[in-house]
C-alpha cells in the first residue's frame, strides 16, 4: 500500500465509522499498483516468464533422444498445450510457493520493516479491512504469477510442439476450446494452492518485521512438506500437507480421459482450509498487537 | 475493546474450523457406519449376484497388497498400489484406464465390435475385432449354461465343503450399501487363509470388494475394490475409440495368438489336496524355467536371480534344494531342478505335495 493512503486525514479511530472510511475499491487499487508495479515484483515475474521457455526448449531438445522418462516426449509431441500443465506441475513445487511468500512478506512484514505499516495503522481503515485487503493482494498476486507461467507456456507449446488442442492420456483428442478449459482449470487449482501457501506466510508475515523471516520459513516449511511428503511409511498423514497436491495427480488427473477431479477438488479443500488457518491467525494477530 | 475480543474469537474458530475441516477432507474413506439392511441368507445373496443383470457403471477400482514381499506390479498407482479407472456401458462395453509408471497411462476401450489399447507412453494403438474373442466367449458360456439357481446352490454346496459361508454383516463401500459375503476355511483346512470377505452391492448385487485375511492379522493381505462407484447411465463416448493422428495403429490376430499358445508344450501341471488345501504342483520346461522378466525400465531391472534373491528364502529337503517364497496368506516353493508347488497352505503341506511326485 502506497503513502498515498496516508494522506488520508490519520484522526483514528475515534470517527464514527463510515463518515472517514477509504473506500474499498482504492484501497485494493492502490495495493494492487503498489504490489505489482514495483520493480522487484516486475523482475520476478518476467523471471518466471523465462522458466517455461528454458523447459519447453529443453524438452524439445530432449525429445527424440528418448532422453526423457515415462513417455513425456510422446506426450508433448503434436500437443503443445499440454506444456502448461507440465510447467505449472514442475513450478508449482517450488518457484511458485517462492513468489507467493515474497508478495506476503512484502504486504505485512515489509511494510513493518519500512515504517509504512504504522502509517496504514493509524489511518481510518479497521485492521480486519486491512487484512482483507493485504490477502486480497497477494491472492490477485498469485493468479498473475500463475498466469504468466501458463500464458507463456500456451505460446512457447505452440511454437516448439504445436497442435491445435489436446490429446489426453487416453488418446482422446480434445478440442482447443476444451483444452484450454483444462489450462484453466490448472491455473485455478495452482492459484488456490499458491494462496493456501500464501495465507500462511500472511500469518508469519504479521508476526514479524523481516520479510527475509518470512520467505526463509516458508520456502523451509515447503522443503520440509516435499520431504515427509516423499517419505512412503508417512502416508497416513500425506493428505494433511499441502504438497501432496502436486503429488497426487491433480493436474494429471486433468490431462485424463474423461479428466479424473477426485484428486483436484481434494486438494482444493485442503489449501482452502490451509488459508482458513493462515487468515484467522493473521486476523488474531493483527487485532492483538504487541 | 470489545470488537477486538469479538474479532480474537470469532479468528480462534476459523483455525479451530480449518483445522478439523483438513481432518474431515483427509479422513480416510470407509470409515462409514454399517448400514442397516434386510437380512438374506447366504445362498440368496450368492444367487443374486449370479442372475444380477449387470448395471452400467463407472468408478475408481484400486488393489493393495499387504503381502510381506515386494511385488513391483502392484506398485504403479499413488501410494504404492495400484488403481484403474473402470466404465461399464452394458453389453460388450467398457472402457478401463490404468497409471503406469512415469506418468504414462494405459486405455482399453471395447466399444462392442472391436478392442482397443492404447498406451500413452509410446502412442501405440493395438486394434483387436471382437467376432474371434465372441465366439470364444460364446464357447465358454455355452459350456456352463444352466439354471443361475442351480448353478448357485452347485457353487454354495461346493464352498460348504470346505469352508463356513456366512452373511456376516453389511459394510459400506465406495459409498454405497453392501452385503459382507464371508468364506471361512473349516477349522480342518491346513490354509494359511483366515478368511475371504466379498462386499455384495446391496442394490445391484455385484461385488464390490474383495479381502483375503491370513492367520494373525486384522489388515486384508489382499484388497481389491471399488474405491468410488458411479451406477447409472454412462456417457456412450466413453465406450467409443478413434485411433489419434500420428498412433501407430497393428492390429492383432487372435487365431494366431491361440495357435501360437496351443503349439507350446503343455507344462506339466496338477493339483494335490482339495479345497482350501489345494496345492499345484508341476515341472517348469528347462525353457521356460524363468521367472516372467520385470519391466525393463531404466534402473528397475528385476532379474530372476535378483527376485529371488529378495525375498526367496533357500530351503533343502526330501525333495533337494529350493527356494521358498512366502506371504501371509500363501508359499510357493521352487527346488534348484525346476519342480514347484504353490497353495494358500504353509511350507509343510507344500513339501508334501513336492513329496508325493
Amino acid at each position: 500500500m502506497s503513502t498515498a493512503t496516508l494522506a488520508e486525514p490519520a484522526t483514528g479511530r475515534t470517527l464514527r465509522a463510515g463518515a472517514t472510511r477509504a473506500p474499498l475499491g482504492r484501497l485494493i487499487g492502490s495495493e494492487l499498483r503498489w504490489m505489482l508495479l514495483r520493480r522487484r515484483t516486475v523482475f520476478a515475474l518476467a523471471g518466471l516468464a523465462l522458466i517455461p521457455i528454458i523447459i519447453g526448449i529443453g524438452l524439445s531438445v530432449a525429445t527424440g533422444s528418448g532422453m526423457l522418462a515415462g513417455g513425456l516426449d510422446t506426450l508433448l509431441r503434436g500437443n503443445g498445450l499440454v506444456l502448461p500443465m507440465l510447467t505449472l506441475l514442475l513450478l508449482a513445487n517450488l518457484f511458485l510457493p517462492l513468489i507467493a511468500s515474497m508478495f506476503a512478506a512484502d504486504a505485512i512484514a515489509g511494510e513493518s520493516a519500512s515504517g509504512t505499516l504504522r502509517g496504514l495503522l493509524v489511518a481510518p481503515v479497521g485492521r480486519l479491512r486491512l487484512l482483507g485487503v493485504k490477502a486480497f493482494g497477494v491472492a490477485v498476486a498469485s493468479l498473475v504469477a500463475v498466469l504468466v507461467v501458463a500464458i507463456t507456456s500456451i505460446i512457447i507449446g505452440e511454437i516448439l510442439f504445436g497442435g491445435t488442442g489436446m490429446l489426453s492420456f487416453s488418446g482422446t483428442p480434445v478440442g482447443l476450446g476444451g483444452a484450454l478449459g483444462r489450462i484453466g482449470l490448472a491455473v485455478l487449482w495452482t492459484t488456490v494452492q499458491l494462496f493456501g501457501i500464501g495465507a500462511v506466510a500472511l500469518a508469519i508475515s504479521a508476526f514479524t518485521e523481516h520479510p527475509l523471516v518470512v520467505m526463509a520459513s516458508t520456502l523451509a516449511g515447503v522443503i520440509v512438506f516435499s520431504v515427509l511428503n516423499n517419505i512412503s511409511q508417512l502416508s497416513a498423514i500425506h493428505p494433511l500437507l499441502i504438497t501432496n497436491g502436486t503429488m497426487s495427480g491433480a493436474i494429471p488427473g486433468l490431462l485424463g480421459g474423461p479428466m479424473d477431479l477426485g484428486p483436484y477438488g481434494q486438494s482444493m479443500l485442503v489449501a482452502a482450509c490451509y488459508t482458513v488457518i493462515g487468515l484467522s491467525i493473521t486476523a488474531i494477530r493483527m487485532v492483538n498487537p504487541r | 475493546m470489545k470488537t477486538k475480543k469479538v474479532t480474537t474469537g470469532i479468528a480462534v474458530v476459523g483455525v479451530l474450523a480449518g483445522a478439523a475441516g483438513l481432518a474431515i477432507v483427509t479422513v480416510p474413506a470407509g470409515a462409514d457406519p454399517a448400514p442397516q439392511l434386510p437380512k438374506v441368507s447366504p445362498e440368496s445373496l450368492v444367487s443374486s449376484a449370479l442372475q444380477a443383470k449387470p448395471a452400467q457403471f463407472g468408478g475408481t477400482v484400486s488393489a493393495t497388497s499387504n503381502l510381506g514381499i515386494p511385488l513391483p506390479e502392484l506398485k504403479q498407482g499413488t501410494d504404492g498400489n495400484y488403481s484403474a479407472q473402470v466404465y461399464y456401458g452394458g453389453g460388450d462395453k467398457y472402457r478401463l484406464t490404468s497409471a503406469q509408471q512415469g506418468g504414462a497411462q494405459h486405455t482399453t476401450v471395447s466399444d462392442g465390435s472391436t478392442l482397443w489399447n492404447y498406451g500413452s507412453k509410446d502412442r501405440t494403438v493395438n486394434k483387436l475385432p471382437m467376432q474371434q474373442v465372441k465366439a470364444h466367449e460364446k464357447a465358454m458360456q455355452e459350456r456352463s449354461k444352466g439354471d443361475p439357481v442351480a448353478m448357485s446352490k452347485q457353487l454354495v454346496g461346493k464352498l460348504r465343503q470346505s469352508s463356513d459361508l456366512t452373511v456376516d454383516g453389511t459394510a459400506r463401500v465406495a459409498d454405497r450399501d453392501a452385503y459382507e459375503l464371508v468364506l471361512t476355511p473349516k477349522p480342518s483346512e491346513k490354509t494359511l487363509v483366515r478368511e475371504v470377505r466379498v462386499a455384495v452391492d446391496a442394490q445391484t448385487r455385484m461385488p464390490l470388494r474383495f479381502e483375503a485375511f491370513g492367520n494373525g492379522s486384522s489388515d486384508p493381505a489382499l484388497e481389491f475394490g471399488f474405491t468410488k462407484l458411479d451406477v447409472g447411465r454412462q456417457d456412450p463416448a466413453l465406450f467409443s475409440f478413434t485411433p489419434p493422428q500420428g498412433a501407430k495403429v497393428t492390429t492383432v490376430d487372435p487365431g494366431k495368438h491361440m495357435d501360437k499358445l496351443k503349439k507350446q508344450p503343455k507344462q506339466q501341471m496338477r493339483t494335490v489336496g482339495e479345497g482350501w488345501d489345494t496345492v499345484l504342483t508341476g515341472k517348469l520346461d528347462a525353457k521356460n524355467a524363468k521367472l516372467p522378466q520385470g519391466k525393463q525400465e531404466s534402473g528397475q531391472r528385476n532379474t530372476p536371480a535378483g527376485i529371488m534373491d529378495r525375498f526367496a528364502k533357500p530351503v533343502h529337503g526330501a525333495y533337494g534344494n529350493g527356494h521358498l517364497i512366502s506371504t501371509s496368506i500363501g508359499t510357493a516353493l521352487i527346488t534348484d531342478d525346476g519342480r514347484f508347488a504353490a497353495g494358500l497352505v504353509p511350507q509343510q503341506v507344500l513339501e508334501q505335495a513336492l513329496g508325493t511326485k
